[in-house]
């Protein structure tokens, strides 16, 4: 009974180093709990729904989810310890405000090519590297996308030594497409933002 | 004080006893309870040779009292008690760089806020200083705002805290309300600079604006929440200026 005792009470003060160790380093259990924790640092949100939670080499993780009838909420997430969540130095973080009538990202960490067609579901979309923004570099990417139903879409191992931003790619970058294009499953252009140029 | 009967004794009842860190213990008891009662019969003229026999005796079966002990030193609950104990220990020492760190940050603010809000000559001569003493909620903020003071050259200042919730999960980022949030009772849109001191958890901020004419009446501090950004996080102080002047025996 003694010992009984005594592991409760050492159980009970675990319970309360590990609160504070968690608390005093900004740690979470989960990816998208601190995904809610830092919405509502940033004085946003909640975004209504969590559209994707990965987490990528050497512990790298990114959550994604619809905010606003515009936008996505991303952020970037650092495995800690293992098992729990901080959020990842230097990464992107924050409203993504994509605008009608879309827009597609990449990151880098995750290797996740990720984007929202407002008013549609893209089966495919189209990409057109740019070094400055001014034109677009040819050729073009050409993916397939797996779509939610709700206008979001992604492609995981997208890279895969494509070099989809090449200037990069010895870099953790996060990337937004000027120029791409959507398509649906009969072929039909949902968007194409090349006509902004 | 040592005898082979004794060490024979334990050494026969320490084999049922399957938790073995408790063996330390367990001798120690027993060497104890021996020693006693062989200073007991000693005393009462019993020969040293017999009198350490006598006391293993009276000690009964080692076999039968170590299965009873056995019993009492359960393994699992032995070693369970171990390892949550070196868990405590490990994490214990963890918890203090972290533990620290936000200690030196408490102190930091805690030093910052000591000295006040820093009077500035920057503007020339006070005209008048308001007291606000309103306070809103922001997440895991509170901002408090304290004064809105008037100088010669007709730049006002905005003085106001920040107080970072200490145990409130959010994310921890600042918080520096903006310009276009300060306006004059006509709608006019502050512009000018700031400055702020203290440290992560508390904070006090200074902001100047200029552009508002020095007669205003009234100065109205509005977040309005967008389409996502601070949406359903609105606030509206009104701060009245009217008779400041007149106080200050302007």
């Amino acid at each position: 009974m003694r010992k009984l005792k005594k592991s409760a009470v050492w159980l009970a003060v675990i319970a309360v180093c590990a609160a504070l160790i968690l608390w005093s380093m900004q740690l979470y259990l989960t990816q998208t709990g601190l995904h809610r924790a830092n919405e509502r640092g940033l004085h946003y949100g909640p975004s209504e729904e969590i559209l994707l939670a990965r987490t990528g080499e050497r512990g790298h993780g990114i959550v994604v989810s619809k905010c606003g009838d515009e936008g996505l909420s991303v952020t970037e997430t650092m495995r800690r310890f293992g098992l729990l969540y901080h959020l990842d130095d230097g990464g992107i973080t924050g409203y993504l405000p994509c605008g009608a009538p879309a827009a597609v990202f990449y990151n880098s960490s995750c290797d996740l090519l990720f984007g929202i067609v407002f008013g549609g579901d893209a089966a495919s979309v189209r990409l057109y590297y740019s070094t400055d923004g001014s034109a677009p570099a040819d050729p073009p990417l050409f993916y397939d996308v797996v779509p939610d139903g709700n206008g979001f879409f992604f492609v995981e191992d997208a890279a895969l030594g494509l070099g989809l931003v090449p200037d990069h790619a010895q870099d953790r970058y996060f990337y937004w497409y000027p120029y791409a294009e959507a398509f649906a499953s009969d072929g039909t252009l949902l968007f194409t933002s090349r006509d902004a140029r | 004080m040592r005898f082979k009967e004794w060490d024979d004794y334990i050494d026969c009842l320490l084999r049922q006893v399957k938790f073995r860190p408790d063996h330390d213990d367990i001798r120690a008891e027993y060497e104890e309870h021996l020693e006693d009662l062989y200073g007991e019969l000693v005393s009462c003229g019993v020969p040293e040779d017999e009198a350490a026999k006598d006391a293993v005796r009276s000690m009964g079966d080692p076999v039968e009292a170590g299965k009873l002990l056995n019993s009492v030193h359960n393994a699992f609950l032995g070693w369970l008690e171990r390892l949550l104990r070196w868990a405590m220990a490990l994490l214990i020492v963890l918890s203090v760089i972290p533990l620290l760190s936000v200690a030196l940050a408490g102190g930091e603010s805690l030093i910052g806020m000591a000295g006040g809000y820093r009077d500035t000559q920057e503007h020339g001569a006070l005209v008048y200083s308001v007291p606000v003493g309103e306070s809103v909620a922001l997440d895991n903020h509170t901002i408090s705002f304290d004064e809105v003071r008037l100088y010669e050259d007709g730049v006002f200042e905005l003085r106001y805290r920040d107080r970072l919730h200490l145990f409130d999960r959010a994310v921890k980022w600042s918080y520096d309300l903006g310009f276009s949030e300060v306006r004059d009772g006509n709608g006019n849109t502050a512009k000018g600079g700031s400055g702020s001191g203290g440290g992560s958890f508390l904070s006090r901020h200074q902001q100047y604006f200029e552009g508002f004419s020095p007669d205003i009446r009234k100065l109205v501090i509005e977040r309005r929440g967008s389409e996502y950004a601070y949406k359903g996080r609105d606030f509206r102080i009104e701060i009245d200026l009217s008779g400041a002047k007149e106080a200050a025996g302007l």
